[in-house]
């Protein structure tokens, strides 16, 4: 189910009422419930890939607590990890390892008898299987006790709000939550639809919105001039964002309505004034999984220069991979695993050089510049993201740097129309105003801010029911 | 409850506000929008106008100041026949001072092309309306401000074409290309046409219906047009036989007459795309038709 659906007008209330309508020992049997239906609206048989992940670390969470042996606790945590990331393997990396295998074997003039299997990738697969796998390593270091509530436990991997998109919660997180006795708060709710709203004005007003120029332009880099080309790829950060940080927003409020926290998922990370900030700010319940998971793990940066830069990279190009099984998405981890590297290895020379042309005295200016640069770096090494192939992307930086600036309307507005562009500037102009606003949304006329917010959603938002570019992963 | 009633008040106070002005100042003064055409052949009657009817080739192919005095394109984008029989079926219900009504005709024959469901919100409580969109009626469509969602845009946009003109000329309905495409991108679509086969065919019960009204409106005369297509089009076009078939037995009617420039030659530049002609082009196929209907004094 989209939460820009009239399926999720429906639902949303109706499970909301019935929450607070149930006593609350009955509540975790109602989230379940309404989950696995928020979940089968997609592709129903696919819970069962859910459930098999569900039972496994539901087990191997019990054993690794009443397990004394360190060797067998590893062997628990291995066998869950396995579980886990065999079966992302098979439904996202199969195909895409098969198909390199067969690109291989036809430059020797061989044929790959592995069969391409034609199966979909179920919805927001990494998403979920992440949270599992953060439970279980958490068991296993001793900072969270074994669910032994098997429901509760299924329910923290399947909250609905965050099951498909994220935020990829921690267990002491979310756990403890489901056994609290939620009451309901005036205040909690109209929180709570503030930030469903404006996650929705993110979503249908902004990303959608944008969604059609970039498409084309994408879809036929043939057709685009350089400005158009430019204009797009901008458009596309900007998309991405609200895209992801709506979805993020309607899931945190969907829950805060209920009374339950999720995590803050984006923190304006277009303002980051280094790479690394940008990643402290971008997906961060990601990038701390990562970080506390991998790169911690591997060494982090106390291992020496050398393996810091390697921990990096490789911190990245997972992060590149998790994302989506193409080599594209690989390139776009490496860029950015380069980018971060190479502001560790300049930063003294940045430093002198900002010195050196006194731009540090104004540090609004300085940091203003170097916001812009992060801007840029990262809106080159989307379109790697967003591009299908790596032919299109390189088509689409072709269009860059092709030195066409002609005023041609037609290509300017990317055949969608003049006041489709006009409207899509009028909306990223509205994004920056709601900069104005407290990050947490705790506003003094929330009331008002809703109705003004769902107003501007109808008059200016894209019907359709686009999905979240983010399910795909 | 002492929260929530005031804000319902307020939201759905304001949201009839700005519907009311909405469809009052924005889609009923642009003639070129779909809802503003479907609102008029239902609501509004001109005695003495001269009706063209028909899909987006009507739409950007006639120009009624070209054709005759009093003459309004109600060409609509995406529809097809069922769509041109409803406006027809309204039109003869009418009591008007002159006869004529014109008929773009497609060689694809009659088909079903409901277009753009955001052409009947505006009258989604006519009953006829609610027949036409069946299934995908919606029970929102009833209600003020949130009927429109997602679709301001686009009658906005036509309401703004209408008066700026930017890309396209403007005229009684008519909504004219002033561009041509790239040559090379017209070249591309002109070999794509030409390996795309297709047929002439007519859906019985439109044909049926169609006769029908013919048969019962003696009063009324019919002039089929067919518009200028794109020399391309013919390569891919296999029965050409049924098609003539049929426009002789529109023929064959004494208040029906048919005019084909399907076949007009004129240069790629005056063509939007294989099936469309522009502006440039809609000049010289008025010219022609208007010649023609002076002739049967229609114009």
């Amino acid at each position: 189910m989209l939460f820009n659906s009239i399926s999720f007008l429906i639902f949303f209330p109706v499970v909301t009422l019935l929450f607070f309508l149930l006593p609350h020992r009955f509540r975790w049997v109602l989230l379940l419930v309404a989950s696995c239906f928020f979940y089968m609206f997609f592709k129903p048989e696919y819970i069962l890939i859910l459930a098999f992940t569900i039972v496994i670390d539901y087990f191997a969470g019990i054993f690794l607590e009443n397990e004394p042996d360190k060797k067998k606790r590893k062997k628990y945590l291995l066998a869950s990890v396995i579980a886990n990331i065999g079966v992302l393997s098979v439904f996202k990396y199969y195909n895409f390892l098969n198909d390199n295998v067969t690109g291989l074997a036809l430059l020797f003039n061989l044929k790959n008898p592995i069969p391409h299997l034609n199966w979909l990738l179920p919805i927001g697969l990494s998403f979920h299987t992440f949270q599992a796998m953060s439970y279980t390593i958490e068991v296993y270091w001793g900072n969270q006790k074994a669910e032994r509530h098997f429901g509760i436990y299924a329910l923290y991997i399947m909250f609905y709000p965050q099951l498909v998109a994220g935020p990829i919660e921690r267990p002491q997180n979310m756990i403890h939550q489901f056994y609290a006795r939620q009451q309901f708060s005036y205040n909690n709710a109209v929180h709570g639809l503030n930030l469903m709203a404006y996650g929705l004005f993110k979503k249908v007003v902004i990303a959608d919105r944008l969604s059609r120029y970039v498409n084309q332009v994408y879809s036929n880099p043939g057709h685009a001039n350089s400005f158009s080309a430019l204009i797009a790829v901008c458009f596309f950060s900007i998309q991405i964002y609200c895209d992801f940080s709506g979805y993020s927003d309607i899931a945190r409020g969907a829950a805060k309505v209920m009374g339950y926290d999720l995590m803050i998922n984006f923190n304006r990370p277009y303002l980051a004034s280094t790479i690394s900030e940008f990643w402290s700010r971008w997906h961060i319940s990601l990038s701390t999984w990562f970080r506390d998971y991998l790169y911690i793990p591997l060494g982090g940066s106390r291992a020496g220069k050398w393996k810091w830069y390697r921990n990096l990279i490789i911190v990245f190009l997972v992060s590149g991979l998790w994302h989506g099984a193409n080599w594209t998405f690989i390139i776009w981890g490496a860029l950015h695993g380069f980018y971060v590297i190479f502001a560790i290895l300049t930063s003294g020379t940045r430093d002198k050089l900002a010195k050196a042309t006194a731009i540090a005295k104004w540090p609004r200016i300085y940091k203003f510049i170097n916001q812009l640069m992060v801007f840029i770096l990262v809106t080159f090494a989307w379109i790697f993201f967003r591009a299908e192939s790596f032919h299109k992307a390189k088509a689409v930086i072709g269009k860059l740097f092709e030195g066409t600036w002609s005023h041609n309307l037609t290509q300017l507005a990317a055949e969608k129309g003049p006041l489709n562009l006009i409207l899509s500037f009028f909306v990223i102009g509205l994004l920056a105003l709601s900069y104005w606003l407290p990050v947490n949304l705790k506003l003094k006329h929330s009331l008002l801010f809703l109705i003004i917010t769902i107003f501007i959603i109808i008059i200016l938002g894209k019907n359709g029911g686009a999905e979240f570019i983010y399910f795909q992963f | 409850m002492r929260v929530l009633l005031p804000l319902f008040f307020i939201f759905s106070g304001a949201g009839f506000v700005f519907n009311y002005f909405f469809e009052k100042e924005i889609i009923l003064k642009s003639p070129i929008c779909g809802a503003y055409k479907v609102n008029r052949i239902i609501t509004e009657t001109h005695p003495q106008e001269i009706p063209i009817f028909g899909s987006s080739r009507a739409g950007g192919g006639f120009i009624p100041d070209s054709l005759g005095s009093d003459l309004f394109n109600y060409g609509l984008s995406g529809t097809n026949y069922d769509v041109a029989l409803f406006f027809l079926k309204q039109e003869c219900r009418k009591i008007k001072t002159t006869p004529w009504i014109i008929l773009n005709f497609d060689l694809d024959g009659m088909t079903y092309g409901r277009g753009d469901i955001g052409n009947y919100i505006l009258n989604a409580n006519n009953p006829e309306i609610e027949a036409l969109l069946g299934a995908d009626y919606r029970g929102y469509f009833s209600v003020p401000f949130i009927k429109y969602y997602g679709r301001y845009e686009n009658y906005f946009g036509l309401f703004l074409s209408d008066r700026i003109e930017l890309t396209k000329i403007t005229n009684k309905g008519a909504s004219l290309e002033k561009n041509r495409l790239p040559q090379k991108e017209f070249n591309d679509l002109v070999s794509e046409r030409k390996n795309t086969s297709h047929t002439f065919r007519n859906d019985p019960v439109l044909e049926q219906r169609l006769l029908h009204i013919m048969n019962t409106n003696s009063n009324r005369q019919f002039i089929f047009v067919i518009a200028p297509y794109h020399t391309s089009y013919f390569q891919g076009y296999t029965n050409q036989a049924p098609e003539q078939a049929f426009l002789d037995t529109l023929r064959s009617f004494k208040n029906a007459k048919v005019f084909d420039f399907s076949k007009l030659p004129l240069a790629d530049s005056m063509f939007l795309n294989t099936t469309h002609i522009n502006y440039k082009g809609a000049v010289i196929f008025n010219h022609l038709l208007r010649d023609s209907l002076k002739a049967l004094g229609a114009d």
